[in-house]
Protein backbone atom coordinates (compact mmCIF):
# COMPACT_ATOMS: atom_id res chain seq x y z
CA UNK A 1 0.00 0.00 0.00
CA UNK A 2 1.34 3.42 -0.87
CA UNK A 3 1.02 6.23 1.51
CA UNK A 4 -1.44 8.19 -0.92
CA UNK A 5 -3.42 5.06 0.07
CA UNK A 6 -2.49 4.96 3.67
CA UNK A 7 -3.41 8.45 3.93
CA UNK A 8 -6.86 8.41 2.47
CA UNK A 9 -7.62 4.95 4.46
CA UNK A 10 -6.58 6.55 7.46
CA UNK A 11 -8.69 9.86 7.21
CA UNK A 12 -11.50 7.34 6.39
CA UNK A 13 -11.55 4.74 9.19
CA UNK A 14 -8.91 6.33 11.62
CA UNK A 15 -11.30 7.83 14.00
CA UNK A 16 -13.53 5.18 14.07
CA UNK A 17 -10.66 2.72 14.53
CA UNK A 18 -9.47 4.49 17.55
CA UNK A 19 -13.11 4.81 19.05
CA UNK A 20 -12.72 0.68 18.74
CA UNK A 21 -9.52 0.19 20.45
CA UNK A 22 -10.65 2.96 23.34
CA UNK A 23 -13.93 1.12 24.00
CA UNK A 24 -12.41 -2.41 24.27
CA UNK A 25 -8.61 -0.89 26.03
CA UNK A 26 -9.95 2.04 28.22
CA UNK A 27 -6.70 3.66 28.56
CA UNK A 28 -6.17 6.39 25.57
CA UNK A 29 -2.62 5.67 26.10
CA UNK A 30 -3.44 1.81 25.52
CA UNK A 31 -5.76 3.11 22.06
CA UNK A 32 -3.06 5.07 20.36
CA UNK A 33 -0.97 2.33 20.70
CA UNK A 34 -3.39 0.25 18.79
CA UNK A 35 -4.67 2.70 16.41
CA UNK A 36 -0.58 2.53 15.11
CA UNK A 37 -0.30 -1.03 15.05
CA UNK A 38 -3.61 -1.51 13.07
CA UNK A 39 -2.24 0.91 10.67
CA UNK A 40 0.88 -0.50 10.47
CA UNK A 41 -1.12 -3.47 9.65
CA UNK A 42 -3.15 -2.49 7.05
CA UNK A 43 0.54 -0.76 5.46
CA UNK A 44 2.01 -4.32 5.33
CA UNK A 45 -1.14 -6.42 4.30
CA UNK A 46 -4.39 -4.59 3.38
CA UNK A 47 -5.22 -4.69 -0.54
CA UNK A 48 -6.77 -1.25 -1.55
CA UNK A 49 -10.32 -1.73 -3.10
CA UNK A 50 -10.07 -5.98 -2.56
CA UNK A 51 -12.04 -5.70 0.95
CA UNK A 52 -15.40 -5.51 0.73
CA UNK A 53 -15.73 -3.29 3.74
CA UNK A 54 -12.41 -1.83 5.10
CA UNK A 55 -14.10 -1.23 8.22
CA UNK A 56 -14.63 -4.78 8.93
CA UNK A 57 -10.77 -5.61 7.93
CA UNK A 58 -9.54 -2.92 10.53
CA UNK A 59 -11.87 -4.01 13.44
CA UNK A 60 -10.71 -7.24 13.23
CA UNK A 61 -7.54 -6.57 13.25
CA UNK A 62 -8.14 -3.84 15.83
CA UNK A 63 -9.63 -6.55 17.92
CA UNK A 64 -6.57 -8.54 17.44
CA UNK A 65 -4.21 -6.06 18.36
CA UNK A 66 -6.12 -4.92 21.48
CA UNK A 67 -6.41 -8.63 22.37
CA UNK A 68 -2.77 -8.70 22.42
CA UNK A 69 -2.36 -5.64 24.89
CA UNK A 70 -4.87 -7.08 26.89
CA UNK A 71 -2.90 -9.73 27.72
CA UNK A 72 0.74 -7.64 28.03
CA UNK A 73 -1.30 -5.81 30.15
CA UNK A 74 -2.72 -8.83 32.54
CA UNK A 75 0.70 -10.38 32.70
CA UNK A 76 2.22 -6.63 33.64
CA UNK A 77 -0.62 -6.31 36.58
CA UNK A 78 0.28 -9.73 37.62
CA UNK A 79 3.49 -8.10 38.03
CA UNK A 80 2.98 -4.66 39.35
CA UNK A 81 -0.60 -4.92 40.73
CA UNK A 82 -0.60 -1.08 42.23
CA UNK A 83 -0.28 0.18 38.13
CA UNK A 84 -3.90 -2.15 37.63
CA UNK A 85 -5.45 -0.35 41.00
CA UNK A 86 -4.09 3.49 39.96
CA UNK A 87 -5.60 2.43 36.68
CA UNK A 88 -9.00 1.45 37.71
CA UNK A 89 -9.92 4.31 40.32
CA UNK A 90 -8.81 6.79 37.09
CA UNK A 91 -11.62 4.74 35.35
CA UNK A 92 -15.22 4.86 35.20
CA UNK A 93 -16.85 1.81 37.52
CA UNK A 94 -19.28 0.27 35.27
CA UNK A 95 -16.56 0.28 32.38
CA UNK A 96 -13.84 -1.08 34.71
CA UNK A 97 -16.41 -3.43 35.47
CA UNK A 98 -17.46 -4.66 31.59
CA UNK A 99 -13.70 -4.44 30.50
CA UNK A 100 -12.32 -7.03 33.60
CA UNK A 101 -15.27 -9.50 32.58
CA UNK A 102 -13.91 -8.85 28.34
CA UNK A 103 -10.51 -9.34 29.78
CA UNK A 104 -11.67 -12.74 31.58
CA UNK A 105 -13.10 -13.63 28.27
CA UNK A 106 -10.08 -13.08 26.20
CA UNK A 107 -7.51 -14.80 28.30
CA UNK A 108 -10.29 -17.77 28.21
CA UNK A 109 -10.78 -17.75 24.86
CA UNK A 110 -8.72 -18.54 21.89
CA UNK A 111 -7.76 -15.53 19.63
CA UNK A 112 -10.03 -16.17 16.44
CA UNK A 113 -13.37 -17.40 18.59
CA UNK A 114 -12.77 -13.75 20.58
CA UNK A 115 -12.35 -11.56 17.58
CA UNK A 116 -15.10 -13.26 15.86
CA UNK A 117 -16.93 -12.76 19.45
CA UNK A 118 -16.44 -9.50 19.52
CA UNK A 119 -17.30 -8.51 15.87
CA UNK A 120 -20.51 -10.02 16.24
CA UNK A 121 -21.55 -8.48 19.61
CA UNK A 122 -19.75 -5.53 19.51
CA UNK A 123 -20.58 -4.50 16.04
CA UNK A 124 -23.21 -6.54 15.31
CA UNK A 125 -21.72 -8.46 12.01
CA UNK A 126 -23.63 -11.44 11.13
CA UNK A 127 -22.27 -14.55 10.25
CA UNK A 128 -22.04 -14.37 6.58
CA UNK A 129 -20.17 -11.25 7.38
CA UNK A 130 -17.83 -12.65 9.83
CA UNK A 131 -17.24 -15.54 7.49
CA UNK A 132 -16.77 -12.80 4.67
CA UNK A 133 -14.28 -11.28 6.67
CA UNK A 134 -12.34 -13.97 8.76
CA UNK A 135 -12.39 -16.87 5.68
CA UNK A 136 -13.74 -19.26 7.62
CA UNK A 137 -16.61 -21.45 7.25
CA UNK A 138 -20.07 -19.95 8.24
CA UNK A 139 -19.96 -22.96 10.08
CA UNK A 140 -16.86 -22.18 11.83
CA UNK A 141 -17.95 -19.47 12.54
CA UNK A 142 -20.99 -20.24 14.01
CA UNK A 143 -19.18 -22.63 16.19
CA UNK A 144 -16.77 -20.51 17.31
CA UNK A 145 -19.37 -17.92 18.46
CA UNK A 146 -21.23 -20.58 20.67
CA UNK A 147 -17.70 -21.13 22.38
CA UNK A 148 -17.60 -17.81 22.99
CA UNK A 149 -21.40 -17.47 24.06
CA UNK A 150 -20.86 -20.29 26.44
CA UNK A 151 -17.56 -18.88 28.26
CA UNK A 152 -19.12 -15.55 28.57
CA UNK A 153 -21.84 -16.79 30.14
CA UNK A 154 -20.59 -18.81 32.61
CA UNK A 155 -17.61 -15.99 33.32
CA UNK A 156 -20.79 -13.64 33.95
CA UNK A 157 -22.70 -16.07 35.95
CA UNK A 158 -19.38 -16.63 38.16
CA UNK A 159 -18.61 -13.22 38.33
CA UNK A 160 -22.15 -12.19 39.57
CA UNK A 161 -24.07 -11.24 36.61
CA UNK A 162 -27.68 -12.07 35.15
CA UNK A 163 -28.34 -12.83 32.06
CA UNK B 1 -39.92 4.76 12.09
CA UNK B 2 -39.23 1.93 14.87
CA UNK B 3 -35.59 1.62 16.49
CA UNK B 4 -36.04 -1.72 15.31
CA UNK B 5 -35.27 -1.38 11.64
CA UNK B 6 -32.53 1.69 12.00
CA UNK B 7 -28.96 0.99 10.71
CA UNK B 8 -26.67 -1.08 12.54
CA UNK B 9 -24.10 0.82 14.10
CA UNK B 10 -21.49 -0.95 12.20
CA UNK B 11 -23.01 -0.01 8.85
CA UNK B 12 -23.78 3.79 10.40
CA UNK B 13 -19.96 3.74 10.52
CA UNK B 14 -19.21 2.12 7.22
CA UNK B 15 -21.19 5.23 5.67
CA UNK B 16 -19.63 7.77 7.47
CA UNK B 17 -15.95 6.42 6.62
CA UNK B 18 -17.62 6.99 2.50
CA UNK B 19 -18.35 3.03 2.28
CA UNK B 20 -20.69 3.34 -0.59
CA UNK B 21 -23.83 1.31 0.72
CA UNK B 22 -27.09 0.27 -0.96
CA UNK B 23 -29.57 1.14 2.12
CA UNK B 24 -33.17 2.05 1.59
CA UNK B 25 -33.62 2.79 4.90
CA UNK B 26 -31.09 5.77 4.74
CA UNK B 27 -33.26 7.98 2.87
CA UNK B 28 -36.16 7.60 4.68
CA UNK B 29 -34.48 7.79 8.23
CA UNK B 30 -33.46 11.29 9.42
CA UNK B 31 -32.22 9.71 12.87
CA UNK B 32 -29.80 7.68 11.42
CA UNK B 33 -28.77 10.49 8.96
CA UNK B 34 -28.21 12.61 11.86
CA UNK B 35 -26.14 10.21 13.24
CA UNK B 36 -23.96 9.77 10.16
CA UNK B 37 -23.62 13.02 10.13
CA UNK B 38 -22.29 13.59 13.40
CA UNK B 39 -20.13 10.34 12.75
CA UNK B 40 -18.17 12.21 9.64
CA UNK B 41 -18.31 15.78 11.86
CA UNK B 42 -16.22 14.13 14.80
CA UNK B 43 -13.98 11.97 12.36
CA UNK B 44 -13.18 15.47 10.21
CA UNK B 45 -12.57 16.62 14.04
CA UNK B 46 -10.12 14.16 14.84
CA UNK B 47 -8.33 14.50 11.32
CA UNK B 48 -7.87 17.86 11.77
CA UNK B 49 -6.14 17.35 14.91
CA UNK B 50 -4.45 14.75 13.97
CA UNK B 51 -3.27 15.03 9.95
CA UNK B 52 -2.61 11.37 8.19
CA UNK B 53 0.34 13.26 6.90
CA UNK B 54 1.63 13.23 10.95
CA UNK B 55 0.17 9.57 11.74
CA UNK B 56 2.16 8.26 8.71
CA UNK B 57 5.62 10.28 9.55
CA UNK B 58 5.40 8.64 12.85
CA UNK B 59 4.71 5.31 11.84
CA UNK B 60 8.03 3.36 12.17
CA UNK B 61 9.64 2.28 9.09
CA UNK B 62 9.99 -1.35 8.38
CA UNK B 63 13.92 -1.73 8.24
CA UNK B 64 16.29 -4.63 7.82
CA UNK B 65 17.98 -5.02 10.74
CA UNK B 66 21.70 -5.95 10.68
CA UNK B 67 21.89 -8.82 11.98
CA UNK B 68 19.75 -10.87 9.36
CA UNK B 69 21.77 -10.58 6.26
CA UNK B 70 25.06 -11.40 8.63
CA UNK B 71 23.12 -14.26 9.67
CA UNK B 72 21.91 -15.28 5.77
CA UNK B 73 25.98 -14.66 5.67
CA UNK B 74 27.09 -16.98 8.25
CA UNK B 75 24.24 -19.67 7.27
CA UNK B 76 25.59 -20.00 3.73
CA UNK B 77 29.24 -19.82 4.09
CA UNK B 78 28.83 -22.71 7.09
CA UNK B 79 26.79 -24.65 4.14
CA UNK B 80 29.43 -24.45 1.40
CA UNK B 81 32.29 -25.48 4.02
CA UNK B 82 29.98 -28.85 5.21
CA UNK B 83 29.43 -29.38 1.17
CA UNK B 84 32.98 -29.03 0.03
CA UNK B 85 35.62 -29.32 2.80
CA UNK B 86 36.75 -33.38 2.18
CA UNK B 87 34.90 -34.93 5.95
CA UNK B 88 36.80 -36.10 8.32
CA UNK B 89 37.19 -40.06 8.05
CA UNK B 90 35.75 -41.47 10.66
CA UNK B 91 38.20 -43.66 12.85
CA UNK B 92 37.40 -47.16 13.28
CA UNK B 93 37.78 -48.44 16.84
CA UNK B 94 41.38 -49.76 17.56
CA UNK B 95 39.78 -53.76 18.04
CA UNK B 96 41.16 -56.58 19.37
CA UNK B 97 41.42 -60.15 18.20
CA UNK B 98 38.85 -62.72 18.10
CA UNK B 99 37.46 -62.52 14.66
CA UNK B 100 39.33 -65.59 13.62
CA UNK B 101 38.00 -69.01 13.92
CA UNK B 102 39.58 -72.45 12.80
CA UNK B 103 37.37 -75.51 11.44
CA UNK B 104 39.59 -78.53 11.72
CA UNK B 105 38.56 -81.14 9.09
CA UNK B 106 39.93 -84.75 10.48
CA UNK B 107 39.02 -88.26 9.45
CA UNK B 108 36.09 -86.60 7.63
CA UNK B 109 34.49 -84.98 10.02
CA UNK B 110 34.76 -81.28 10.52
CA UNK B 111 34.67 -79.48 14.02
CA UNK B 112 35.66 -76.12 15.44
CA UNK B 113 39.50 -75.95 16.98
CA UNK B 114 39.11 -75.33 20.41
CA UNK B 115 40.91 -72.46 22.09
CA UNK B 116 44.64 -73.82 23.39
CA UNK B 117 44.16 -76.89 21.37
CA UNK B 118 46.18 -77.75 18.59
CA UNK B 119 45.93 -79.36 15.15
CA UNK B 120 47.83 -82.60 14.00
CA UNK B 121 50.03 -82.89 11.16
CA UNK B 122 47.58 -83.86 7.53
CA UNK B 123 44.88 -81.83 9.28
CA UNK B 124 42.76 -79.68 6.84
CA UNK B 125 42.16 -76.08 8.45
CA UNK B 126 39.16 -74.27 7.23
CA UNK B 127 39.38 -70.56 8.07
CA UNK B 128 36.07 -68.15 8.91
CA UNK B 129 36.61 -64.25 9.89
CA UNK B 130 33.92 -62.50 11.20
CA UNK B 131 35.04 -58.69 10.33
CA UNK B 132 33.16 -55.89 12.27
CA UNK B 133 33.25 -53.97 9.38
CA UNK B 134 34.09 -53.77 5.32
CA UNK B 135 37.80 -54.24 5.46
CA UNK B 136 40.74 -55.58 4.30
CA UNK B 137 42.11 -58.99 5.29
CA UNK B 138 45.68 -60.62 5.37
CA UNK B 139 46.56 -63.87 7.00
CA UNK B 140 50.25 -64.98 7.45
CA UNK B 141 51.57 -67.88 8.25
CA UNK B 142 54.67 -67.48 10.26
CA UNK B 143 56.89 -69.94 10.71
CA UNK B 144 60.09 -70.01 12.71
CA UNK B 145 63.30 -70.19 10.62
CA UNK B 146 60.97 -69.47 7.11
CA UNK B 147 59.91 -65.90 5.76
CA UNK B 148 56.29 -64.82 5.92
CA UNK B 149 53.67 -66.23 3.78
CA UNK B 150 49.75 -65.38 2.91
CA UNK B 151 47.39 -68.34 4.37
CA UNK B 152 45.03 -65.74 3.06
CA UNK B 153 44.20 -64.92 0.16
CA UNK B 154 46.57 -68.14 -0.16
CA UNK B 155 50.10 -67.56 -1.44
CA UNK B 156 49.41 -63.50 -2.39
CA UNK B 157 51.20 -60.89 -1.45
CA UNK B 158 48.56 -58.42 -0.05
CA UNK B 159 45.40 -58.01 1.94
CA UNK B 160 42.00 -58.77 -0.08
CA UNK B 161 38.43 -57.00 0.96
CA UNK B 162 36.24 -58.76 2.61
CA UNK B 163 32.53 -57.51 4.03
CA UNK B 164 31.32 -57.28 7.57
CA UNK B 165 29.99 -60.21 9.34
CA UNK B 166 31.21 -63.69 8.76
CA UNK B 167 33.15 -65.17 5.67
CA UNK B 168 34.14 -68.73 5.26
CA UNK B 169 37.40 -68.29 3.49
CA UNK B 170 37.33 -70.37 0.81
CA UNK B 171 41.29 -70.99 1.18
CA UNK B 172 41.25 -73.23 3.68
CA UNK B 173 45.12 -75.59 3.79
CA UNK B 174 46.37 -78.73 5.01
CA UNK B 175 49.11 -78.86 7.50
CA UNK B 176 52.49 -80.52 6.79
CA UNK B 177 54.52 -82.52 9.46
CA UNK B 178 56.71 -79.54 9.79
CA UNK B 179 58.09 -79.53 13.69
CA UNK B 180 58.89 -75.76 14.33
CA UNK B 181 56.40 -73.26 15.83
CA UNK B 182 54.17 -71.90 13.19
CA UNK B 183 51.28 -69.25 13.86
CA UNK B 184 48.00 -68.29 11.86
CA UNK B 185 48.20 -63.68 12.07
CA UNK B 186 45.10 -62.61 10.33
CA UNK B 187 45.53 -58.94 10.30
CA UNK B 188 42.36 -56.79 9.71
CA UNK B 189 42.25 -52.99 8.57
CA UNK B 190 40.20 -50.63 7.11
CA UNK B 191 42.88 -50.26 4.77
CA UNK B 192 45.00 -52.25 1.95
CA UNK B 193 47.78 -54.25 3.69
CA UNK B 194 50.58 -55.30 1.98
CA UNK B 195 52.75 -58.56 3.29
CA UNK B 196 56.25 -57.10 2.65
CA UNK B 197 55.72 -54.48 5.18
CA UNK B 198 55.42 -57.05 8.13
CA UNK B 199 58.46 -59.34 6.55
CA UNK B 200 60.73 -56.67 8.07
CA UNK B 201 59.05 -57.23 11.51
CA UNK B 202 59.83 -60.98 11.10
CA UNK B 203 63.21 -62.28 12.08
CA UNK B 204 64.24 -66.08 11.71
CA UNK B 205 63.17 -67.27 15.18
CA UNK B 206 60.94 -64.19 15.81
CA UNK B 207 57.69 -64.19 17.74
CA UNK B 208 54.00 -63.44 16.58
CA UNK B 209 53.84 -60.84 19.36
CA UNK B 210 56.80 -58.95 16.81
CA UNK B 211 54.03 -58.51 14.42
CA UNK B 212 52.01 -55.02 14.87
CA UNK B 213 49.93 -53.01 12.73
CA UNK B 214 48.25 -49.56 13.91
CA UNK B 215 44.55 -49.74 13.69
CA UNK B 216 44.46 -53.01 12.78
CA UNK B 217 42.76 -56.20 14.61
CA UNK B 218 45.35 -58.39 14.60
CA UNK B 219 44.55 -62.45 15.89
CA UNK B 220 47.13 -65.03 16.62
CA UNK B 221 46.32 -68.97 16.64
CA UNK B 222 49.29 -71.32 16.94
CA UNK B 223 49.34 -74.19 14.70
CA UNK B 224 52.35 -75.85 16.26
CA UNK B 225 51.42 -79.77 15.38
CA UNK B 226 50.60 -81.39 18.62
CA UNK B 227 52.78 -84.36 19.18
CA UNK B 228 51.42 -87.57 19.17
Amino acid sequence: MTNAELAQLYESYSYLVLRRCQRLLGLNADAEDALQEVFLKARAKLKPNTERSPLFWLYRVATHCCYDLLRRRALTNRLRPAVEITARTADDGADADRRALMGMVLRKVDEPTCELGLLHHLDGLTQDELSAVSGYSRKTVGKKLQIFEREFKQLWNTAGGSE
Amino acid sequence: MSPEKHLRRVDIERVAAGERLALPHLNACEQCAVEIDRLRAEARAFAARRPAAHFIDALPRRKMHWYLPAFASVCASALVLLTYLPQPQVEQPRLKGSGLSLFVTRAEATRPLESGERPKPRDRLTMVYDAPFDGHLLIIDAEQGKPLSALFPFGGSSSRPISAGRTVLADGFELDTTAASEWAVAIFSESELDLSAFELQWPSGGSPADITCGRCRIDVIELTRATP
